[in-house]
């Protein structure tokens, strides 16, 4: 631990955060009372990935992104397909369409069940990981566990396995479900639904800090429906656009403090994508059952609480298990399960909605369909100045109090949002010298 | 029925030596004579939901425990009292599992393997949860490389083979029918 406190002074280092797939690190400096700097460093793996798809055919784009984020596989192939059918001219059919939807529903139970119960209820439950809430509070991770499981079915009937899906191809699928076999998860489904709104009532009790940040909120926002794999993108100040304009106005930049880009928008600066913001652009378009455990969650039609997140992602798992057991009734395999795809020349832009928030990609190929350029923008590095503000928020609300609070309070104003790193629970090994 | 039994590979095949992992639990699956392409699991906590009601879990990862690279170590957890753990000190895993043994460590530390959220804490878990294999088996392989890339150190490629034996040994005394990654794999067994 490195705080270093001085009266009113005190420095906050977090050195190495480990994990393969996300190292950083955090920095927070106050001064006189002031906080004078918060520098989260979230490290990105998108930026190897970058260079390693350059002159590979698009057919490989979708599994090798997959990669990139070991819970969220299906998010990196959707918004790599759609960015290539955008670049080709390619349009899916809306079976093929819903079937996508079908199998994004999974990956939203199985990575909202994880961050729901093993990575952030346990901030709210004074224990201090998933393992003393599991000894606490068995039948609640068990519970959990099973939301996990039913997610991990989905995929694995949508996408062939769970893992990095391998059904999933540019126009579609390599073949369609057969209708018995995704039938076969209409009772699994609604058991998992009962326990998607026994997580609602449940986090309803947890005991919520009064914090309320002040956020630009950036998400898709379909026509009537709540966005998962499509739509323009909007935001909470009147922007909407498509994923291609949405990407003219994302600039990326280096700070000193991160070998990572932090992106603002243009002209308007720090925005969060995520369940808040989702929530708050389209809680209108969520069906009855998933407005009915907004209600018993304490929600009103917009959640400006970051510490209230563990509550809205319970609201959308209500909605992910609603909306897969929908599709599943109306399901029609799509004959044939892709769309032809011919490469041409040219750039395209595909924007879904991970369970972390808003992810982009915009691809250029050349005529053989190899990639000439690829930018890929994960929710994480969109989050990373809003999670400052907050960890700022949250050093002042909280500078009188123990390091152990205040380490805690930091740690969980990070996992708020969830941010691929928040895999390794209590990541912030904060460490106080004071002198 | 088989008892039934998972082999995993975890780690990330565009982390250098850490794609050792998947690359021997997919050399398995061939072995065995099914074209099963197994995911790799990027975290432990992938784990979870997958391993549930095994007999055995064969798990396979790299590791960076300061032994040579390329060494093979297999280390059979259902003998080791893990750790209580550490879900969040961000580096438990297998050789926190290991050097638990026997001393009760409640916040044991190390950077023996390269996830966050390790073997320790997903076991723990699964066990309080009733939901954990009955026997958890880990061969790990000490890795010397973990940068963005695709390519193996020459110690750990060298160590491969032997790494698949192992499992194939592990599995091959247990079991008659072998899943991986989920899937079953009928069969007339490995092994003797």
């Amino acid at each position: 631990m490195t705080h270093r406190r001085q009266s009113a002074d005190l420095t906050i280092e977090v050195p190495g955060l480990a994990r393969v797939e996300g190292e950083g690190g955090l920095r927070v400096e106050v001064r006189g009372g002031e906080v004078v700097s918060v520098a989260l460093n979230i490290f990105e793996p998108p930026r190897f990935f970058e260079g390693f798809l350059r002159s590979r055919s698009f057919e490989e784009v979708p599994d090798v992104t997959a990669r990139i984020c070991g819970i969220c596989p299906v998010a990196y192939q959707m918004s790599a397909c759609a960015a290539i059918e955008d670049a080709f001219g390619v349009t899916v059919d809306g079976r093929v369409a819903a079937l996508r939807r079908l199998l994004y529903c999974g990956e939203w139970v199985q990575s909202h069940a994880l961050h729901v119960y093993l990575l952030h209820a346990p901030d709210f439950l004074g224990c201090a990981d998933a393992v003393e809430l599991a000894q606490l509070d068995r039948a609640a991770v068990q519970r959990g566990l099973e939301l996990k499981r039913v997610g991990n079915l989905l995929m694995e009937a949508v996408g062939g396995r769970s893992v990095h899906p391998v059904n999933v191809r540019v126009g579609g699928f390599y073949r369609a479900p057969r209708p018995e076999d995704l039938r076969a998860l209409l009772e699994p489904l609604r058991r998992a639904l009962d326990a998607s709104l026994a997580t609602a009532e449940w986090v309803a009790g947890f005991d919520y800090p009064d914090v309320e940040g002040e956020y630009l909120f950036v998400a898709l926002r379909p026509d009537g429906a709540y966005p998962i794999d499509s739509g323009p993108v909007a935001s909470s100040d009147g922007l909407e656009t498509t994923p291609g304009g949405f990407a003219e106005l994302v600039v990326e930049e280096h700070v000193e403090h991160s070998t990572a880009l932090h992106a603002r928008l243009a002209g308007r600066g720090a925005y969060l994508t995520g369940p808040l913001a989702r929530y708050a652009l389209n809680s209108a378009s969520l069906p009855e059952i998933a407005r009915q455990a907004s209600a018993a969650a304490g929600l009103g039609p917009v959640c400006t609480n970051p510490f209230r997140s563990i509550a809205v992602r319970a609201v959308e798992l209500v909605f992910a298990c609603d909306e897969a057991i929908r599709l599943i009734e109306r399901y029609e395999p799509p004959d044939p399960p892709a769309a032809e795809v011919r490469p041409v020349a040219g750039v395209g832009h595909g924007a879904t909605e991970a369970p972390r928030g808003l992810l982009l990609h915009r691809y250029a190929f050349d005529a053989e369909g190899l990639v000439r350029e690829a930018r890929i923008v994960p929710p994480t590095s969109q989050n990373q100045l809003s999670i400052e503000d907050d960890l700022r928020r949250v050093v002042v609300a909280s500078i009188g109090a123990g390091d152990g609070e205040l380490t805690a309070r930091c740690e969980q104003a990070v996992r708020n949002h969830d941010p691929c790193i928040s895999c390794a629970a209590h990541f912030l090994d904060v460490e106080v010298e004071r002198s | 029925m088989s008892a039934r039994v998972v082999v995993a590979g975890i780690g990330s095949e565009y982390r250098s030596d850490d794609g050792a992992g998947p690359f021997v639990a997919r050399r398995v699956a061939e072995l065995v004579g099914e074209a099963v392409d197994i995911g790799p699991l990027g975290e432990p906590l992938d784990l979870l939901g997958r391993w549930d009601g095994a007999e055995l879990a064969i798990l396979v990862d790299a590791t960076c425990s300061g032994a040579a690279p390329g060494s093979v170590a297999v280390h059979d957890l259902d003998a080791l009292v893990v750790p209580r753990a550490v879900v969040g000190s961000g580096r438990d895993d297998l050789a926190a599992a290991v050097a638990g043994s026997g001393s009760g460590a409640s916040a044991v530390r190390t950077e023996a393997s390269t996830h966050g959220i390790g073997l320790a804490a997903a076991l723990a878990i699964a066990r309080v949860a009733g939901r954990a294999p009955r026997r958890v088996v880990v061969v790990g392989i000490e890795g010397r490389e973990f940068g963005f890339g695709v390519d193996m150190s020459p110690d750990v490629v060298a160590a491969l083979p032997g790494a698949v034996r192992s499992v194939l040994e592990i599995a091959g005394l247990e079991i008659a029918g072998l899943e991986i990654a989920g899937l079953e794999i009928a069969g007339p067994g490995i092994g003797p």
